[in-house]
């Protein structure tokens, strides 16, 4: 009797400890702060592209309908120029005092332009990127090499998370998405940290291309 | 005369206890040390926690509160019924070490300087570990034949963790296929040599569950089988690359709930 209460009690306890978060959750989340940077005049025109580029995505997930007054574009373009990413040369994203800003959409555009002789070198890279995050989970990333804004450090995580969500659509690799669940997750419940605008949208991005993914490969 | 020690992750698990009683009974084989990590830590707790979240709760129902009784409504092959046929008959590491009068001790963490001194001083050839996290280099070197790990998957291919149902996500079910692999410990996470291996034949209907429960059957079998072709000088461990495999993390609830889907599909094309 008293093993059975307990049992019960344990199975409630681990019911409210779940944080595991639902595609409808992340729809909704996603869809309401969407409507909120979507209002005429709410954010800064200069962050246009990017929320195209969120639009693109969600369009691609059916969760709005064809955009009216932006033009949509096929893929996100690459936005920086990458010569001075010599640090990749060491062959690792992780410089003495933590991560390199911009390796993820570096890595990103390196994973989408491999040829067959740096496949070998992208391979490793996001190897161990991937395994940072899953060994020091929430802990991960939060040491920069370089001096790093608040802003910066949330747009380097959302810009891995987006990695590992495309790289696993790339790889049909269900490793890189299975870490970008978990990364989002985390991240969710510390959105209200991401104060600026830009970051928000940046994550959202990060959720859509996570949903897209999962759209893709978690299909059977 | 083949040395081993027993390293253990609680004191009353029950693939420690098998293993424990029929290493006890396998001639020329000598048991000279049991290590068994306390339960009640904290510092454990967390990390445990951490890793695996709400999931934990349910091992903590496992391990403490039914303990063996978890088996008692299974029909296919299981700890359980392997103890029954067994009649295995003590329900501690502490107990069975008091019996026959084996060096035993709890530890906070197997790595930790108490754990090493015992194995020192025991110097074994083997350790025969059956959980209870990560081993350090200073563990590891201890034993002139090394520390053995029974895995719950198919090595190279599938390192780390929910080996299990990373193999079903894959759709690699039927040309992996599910089973344990016994190896030599590194400090690389199941990258060291490979001793023996066996896969199981799941039947459609089984769930990750049934899998991992028949093949804990599997991995008591592995440990007692590698054990004695060792001490008969019959076994050559292969070694891996680190390209042979790929290592996998703990998974996901939504891409677990896709890889049980994969699994029954699997199942039931390949019966």
């Amino acid at each position: 009797m008293f093993r059975n209460l307990l049992g019960e009690a344990l199975e409630r306890l681990a019911a409210r400890l779940d944080r595991s978060v639902k595609e409808d959750e992340i729809r909704a989340y996603v869809m309401e702060r969407y409507a909120r940077l979507n209002r005429p005049g709410a954010v800064d025109a200069s962050l246009d592209r990017e929320i195209t580029e969120l639009e693109n995505r969600l369009m691609q997930l059916n969760w709005i309908g064809q955009t009216a007054n932006r033009t949509i574009s096929e893929q996100p373009q690459n936005r920086h120029d990458w010569q001075g990413y010599n640090w990749l040369a060491e062959g690792n994203c992780f410089g003495k005092n933590g991560l390199e800003p911009g390796c993820g959409q570096f890595l990103d555009w390196m994973d989408e332009n491999a040829d067959t002789g740096s496949r070998r070198e992208t391979d490793e890279l996001l190897e161990k990127l991937m395994r940072q995050v899953e060994v020091k989970r929430e802990k991960a990333l939060r040491k920069f090499a370089r001096e790093t804004s608040t802003e910066q450090q949330w747009m380097e995580r959302c810009d891995i998370s987006i990695l590992f969500s495309r790289s696993a659509r790339r790889r049909k690799d269900l490793r890189f998405l299975n870490t970008a669940l978990k990364m989002n997750e985390w991240y969710l419940r510390e959105a209200r940290k991401m104060r600026t605008d830009h970051c928000a949208v940046r994550f959202l991005t990060a959720l859509a291309e996570q949903e897209i993914s999962a759209r893709e490969l978690l299909i059977c | 005369m083949l040395k081993v020690a027993l390293l253990a992750p609680i004191h009353n698990s029950l693939y420690a206890r098998l293993t424990l009683d029929a290493l006890a009974r396998m001639e020329d084989v000598e048991v000279s040390a049991i290590v068994v990590r306390n339960h009640l830590n904290w510092q454990r707790f967390k990390s445990e926690f951490a890793r695996d979240g709400a999931r934990l709760i349910g091992k903590i129902r496992q391990k403490y509160l039914l303990g063996d009784r978890r088996f008692s409504a299974s029909n296919h092959d299981n700890l359980g019924k392997l103890a029954q046929e067994r009649q295995l008959s003590f329900n501690s590491l502490k107990e069975f070490a008091r019996q026959k009068e084996i060096a035993y001790r709890v530890v906070g963490d197997l790595n930790e300087p108490r754990c090493e001194a015992l194995l020192r001083e025991t110097a074994p050839d083997a350790v025969v570990f059956t959980g209870g996290g990560l081993l350090r280099g200073n563990i590891l070197k201890i034993p002139k034949i090394g520390v053995l790990n029974c895995h719950t998957g198919i090595l190279p291919q599938y390192r780390g963790m929910d080996v299990v149902e990373w193999t079903a996500a894959e759709g690699k079910a039927a040309t992996v296929g599910f089973g344990a692999t016994l190896h030599l410990m590194d400090t690389g996470v199941d990258s060291g040599p490979i001793l023996l291996r066996k896969t199981i034949n799941p039947q459609p209907g089984e769930d990750f569950n049934i899998i991992r429960e028949r093949l804990e059957v599997v991995m008591v079998e592995l440990m007692l089988a590698g054990i004695r072709k060792l001490r008969d000088g019959e076994l050559q461990p292969q070694p891996q690359t680190a390209a042979d495999g790929r290592q996998y993390y703990v998974m996901h609830p939504r891409v677990k709930q896709f890889a049980a889907r994969m699994l029954e599909l699997q199942l039931n094309t390949h019966k």
